[in-house]
């Protein structure tokens, strides 16, 4: 038997927890016992029946983080880790040889120098201009040189740390800016056209190891993929293969390209997609793949489907208020099948 | 003379009076009437617009004019959409 952990159960906030619970049950392995953790009880992963266990515990920030998880690596012998958030990617990659020595864990994840390249928006920046990247023409700037902007065309993208947020001229620009509280953002002009983006999954350092690309045929307002179907784009994986390589990741990975006649490298996930189970659907299963490397066994992905379609769905469960509240209070919830009553 | 045959990148879905066409490279899909579903089958089969209008034109009691206006107009829409290579 088989443990993995999968972080990231809030699909609500565009996490893609569940999403890689999916694919993994679509990889029909009966050996696989996936459990959950996320950092809070109300996440909607917790209630959706597809967990063999399920725990609450404290971000990785947090001093109490190690204990917690090596408390649930000592129930639950957790073999592999996925982490989900790009903000729990870093701070496990710090620990990564003590979370693989001391409790057993094993994570497909690059080391903290890889991933701070492309992490911090300014930095990113930077590895995309050295490395002849095609990206939309961004600039840094901060509160203080606004009026250096002038060769910059409006919309833009404001990005930063907490996100990418839109500006239609120089005062909603500040006003963003302002209430970021950040010192540095990079200014993108927004490009206009179709939005493709490749789950990947690198491995070893540096080369792709199994690819989805999908196109956005509907997305939600903060961009993530409401409706996506499979395609096949040489541009998007020649851009992505340099990319990849010349950063010398490994893991899993989301890059997203938006033009018309050319396409732009627009945005950068440190993860695999809240769209993910595509992946399987289209015949490569990445989530799977991933959880096989890094056992250290080798498993061959195919070649992907073209023409296959996501639809995201949003399915509602009713429980008993008795339930919800041991399980936060407890945080772990292993009784009845795990599964909660409905009323 | 035209001849054109679909990119190996085109799938298509025929039905009897309706077809589909995905472009696995954009991701789009174009819907076809019954008129532009045979012209699509005829051009697969490579033939030229010539031959395509010819053997539209024994088939089918039409207006020949409207015919080569529509056979035209259609295979200049599947060039301008890239969904078609000229065989020259």
């Amino acid at each position: 038997m088989i443990t993995v952990a999968v972080t990231g159960l809030n699909s609500f906030l565009g996490a893609p927890g569940m999403g890689i619970v999916h694919a993994l049950r679509l990889s029909k392995d009966k050996s696989l016992r996936i459990i959950g953790i996320d950092y809070s009880p109300f996440s909607d992963g917790f209630f959706s029946g597809q967990l063999d266990g399920t725990y609450v515990i404290p971000t990785p920030k947090d001093s109490k983080f190690l204990v917690e998880l090596g408390r649930i690596a000592k129930t639950d012998r957790i073999d592999v880790m996925i982490p989900s958030l790009d903000a729990e990617v870093i701070l496990l990659s710090r620990m990564k040889e003590k979370i693989e020595s001391d409790l057993g864990i094993r994570l497909l994840i690059p080391d903290p120098s890889c991933i701070m390249r492309v992490r911090d928006k300014v930095a990113q920046l930077r590895f995309l201009e050295e490395n002849r990247i095609p990206y939309p023409k961004s600039k840094v700037a901060s509160l203080h040189n606004l009026n250096e902007l002038t060769d910059i065309r409006f919309p833009v993208l404001i990005k930063c740390e907490d996100g990418a947020f839109p500006a239609f001229n120089e005062e909603e620009m500040s006003v963003i800016m302002r209430r970021l509280k950040r010192r540095k953002f990079v200014v993108q002009e927004y490009v206009e056209g179709d939005e493709y983006s490749i789950c990947l999954l690198a491995y070893p350092k540096g080369e792709i190891y199994g690819y989805v690309i999908q196109k956005k045929m509907a997305q939600s307002d903060i961009g993530a993929t409401l409706v996506g179907v499979t395609v096949d784009r040489q541009d998007v994986l020649e851009i992505s293969r340099d990319f990849v390589r010349k950063l010398g990741w490994i893991g899993p990975m989301e890059l997203e390209f938006r033009g018309r006649d050319k396409l732009y490298l627009t945005d950068i996930n440190l993860r695999f997609p809240a769209w993910v189970s595509l992946t399987a659907a289209a015949g490569v299963n990445l989530p799977y793949a991933a959880v096989q490397l890094a056992l250290g066994r080798r498993y061959e992905v195919g070649k992907q489907r073209t023409g296959v379609v996501i639809v995201r769905t949003v399915r509602d469960v009713h429980i008993n208020i008795f339930d919800l509240f041991k399980f936060s209070k407890s945080r772990q919830f292993l009784g009845q099948d795990n599964k909660f009553i409905a009323q | 003379m035209l001849r054109v045959l679909p990119k190996k990148t085109v799938k298509e879905q025929i039905e009897e009076e309706i077809g589909y066409l995905f472009d696995e490279e954009t991701g789009y899909v174009y819907e076809l009437n019954e008129t532009a579903c045979k012209i699509w089958i005829l051009a697969k089969d490579g033939l030229t617009d010539e031959e395509i209008i010819k053997r539209m034109f024994q088939e089918y009691a039409v207006d020949k004019a409207i015919l080569e206006r529509d056979v035209k107009d259609f295979l200049e829409k599947l060039m301008k959409y890239r969904l078609v290579e000229v065989i020259r």
